[in-house]
């Protein structure tokens, strides 16, 4: 986070909301890594990646009025806004079958805590790490298959060669675990987030332009985190 | 009502081999069941067609599986946290803001056939380098503030978009012959925007010429000063909110401190 400007995320998106661009540079100075390292992982192609980074960060700023701190952290907001964008764009060249291997592969379920991560977020992302790294690998595979690339339940039995029921449960074990290590660890009352409610169908993952509607009856969360 | 508890999460179910059907099976149950049977797939946004219709359905109504789900949603949110880092392409900020302002060089219209043939391609292709320089100039001056934290006072705000779709330009013309050139060589450009806040933006390039200079616009029959910058090895690139509109700016002058105009844009009405 190479960002000089001390303020809160909370605080960078309501100067963003008035229009303030040397917050915006800084909320994406405090993001673009972020961003772009995760649509690099979804995508593995630096162009596509960072035209993905791009579109998540200016709808940010396009949306910082309506951003509803109930509804999702900051950092969710912006990493779901990515990891749609990133899937959209991936369904539009899918002539590549994805491995969640490639994902995995890039150190990112590690038993081993990255120190900067340690330092700039109080190690939450260190402790989703040992999470996820306990989950049984198949377990894990649906849940990267499904939490990165987006896809269903049904998609991830033909991937994977293995019944429908079978993915599901899956997916269902493997969140479910995570959840349970998350929650005695405390990290939804620390640095993750605070709670929300769920995420929308992933396809299709990103309206043209998206308009986050505050206040919507649940559980339309869905526009706010596109 | 059943209530979902985390037992039904906390096992690998899956790893005892496949269990077709389960879709099917789903179909079957109702309720708080049903709805633990797809909450992580609702929670990982995977969840579709007549399953998630009717899961939502089911969340409206009871307070168990809501707090059930928000729990599932924030553990399937944290899944993307533990994506690795990594430095995008360098003038990432740049080309951000560019992005963010609609009438930035990249958007500008191509001239059109009957300007070419009026002999205006001149013209349009001054007017979108100007632009293109206007751009990354204000991005420039954007990005330097964020760094040294007085952005907010200099930064062009939301305003401003409005302001480079109205940006006049006109070319810097050299006043002086003390180094030998004619007078009326182009030697630099200046823009200036409309609306508020109000922008000028220069950029000087003469051989020989170095150190301090100021700058000085007309405006309603009056000339005033309005900020002094430097030169290094002939060349000076320079910026300043207008303390009012720059609609009204008729020329601009570039002089030496002892007030000799060295160089002067005319602003066409």
């Amino acid at each position: 986070m190479a960002s000089g400007d001390t303020r809160s995320d909370e605080a960078l998106l309501g100067a963003m909301a008035l229009g303030d661009e040397a917050a915006g540079v800084a909320f994406v100075r405090r993001y673009q890594r972020r961003a772009f390292g995760l649509a690099l992982s979804i995508l593995g192609d630096p162009d596509l990646s960072e035209d993905v980074a791009q579109e998540a960060l200016v709808r940010t700023w396009r949306h910082a009025p309506v951003y509803d701190s109930r509804r999702a952290s900051v950092t969710t907001w912006v990493l779901t806004i990515t990891r749609n964008l990133a899937i959209d764009a991936l369904r539009m060249r899918r002539a590549v079958p994805i491995d969640p291997d490639d994902i995995i592969n890039l150190g990112m379920i590690s038993n081993e805590p990255d120190p900067s991560d340690q330092a700039q977020r109080g190690d939450a992302t260190a402790r989703v790490r040992l999470a996820l790294a306990s989950v049984p690998l198949e377990q894990r595979r649906a849940l990267v298959l499904s939490a990165f690339y987006g896809l269903t339940a049904e998609e991830i039995s033909r991937q994977e060669a293995i019944p429908l029921g079978t993915a599901k449960t899956r997916i269902r074990a493997g969140l479910g675990k995570v959840r349970s290590l998350l929650a005695a660890d405390g990290q939804y009352e620390g640095a993750l987030q605070p709670p929300r409610a769920p995420r929308p169908a992933s396809s299709p993952n990103v309206p043209p332009e998206p308009g986050p509607t505050p206040g919507a009856a649940h559980p339309s969360h869905q526009e706010h985190l596109s | 009502m059943t209530t979902p508890t985390p037992d039904r999460f906390a096992d690998d179910a899956g790893q005892g081999g496949a269990q077709p059907g389960e879709s099917a099976e789903s179909g079957r149950l109702s309720g708080c069941e049903f709805f633990g049977s797809v909450a992580s797939e609702l929670a990982l946004g995977s969840l579709t067609g007549a399953d998630r219709s009717a899961a939502l359905a089911h969340l409206d109504g009871c307070e168990e599986c809501s707090a059930l789900i928000t729990e599932l949603s924030a553990a399937a949110d944290a899944l993307l946290w533990v994506a690795p880092e990594a430095d995008p392409p360098a003038g990432f900020e740049v080309r951000w803001l560019g992005r963010i302002r609609p009438d930035s060089a990249a958007a500008a219209p191509a001239p059109s056939p009957a300007a070419a043939e009026a002999g205006g391609g001149a013209v349009i292709a001054f007017r979108r380098r100007a632009q293109a320089w206007f751009a990354a100039a204000a991005a420039a001056i954007v990005i330097a503030g964020a760094g040294i934290g007085v952005g907010v006072a200099v930064a062009p705000q939301h305003g401003t978009q409005a302001a480079t779709g109205q940006i006049r330009l006109a070319s810097l013309r050299s006043i002086s012959t003390d180094d030998g050139g004619a007078p009326g060589t182009a030697v630099g450009e200046v823009a200036v925007t409309a609306g508020s806040p109000s922008w000028i933006l220069m950029t000087f390039q003469k051989p020989g010429w170095s150190g301090q200079v100021e700058c000085v616009v007309s405006q309603h029959g009056q000339s005033r000063k309005v900020g002094t910058f430097f030169l290094y090895d002939g060349t000076g690139t320079w910026a300043l909110r207008l303390p009012s509109s720059g609609a009204s700016v008729t020329s601009a002058e570039v002089r030496d401190m002892s007030g000799a105009v060295l160089a002067t844009a005319t602003f066409a009405n």
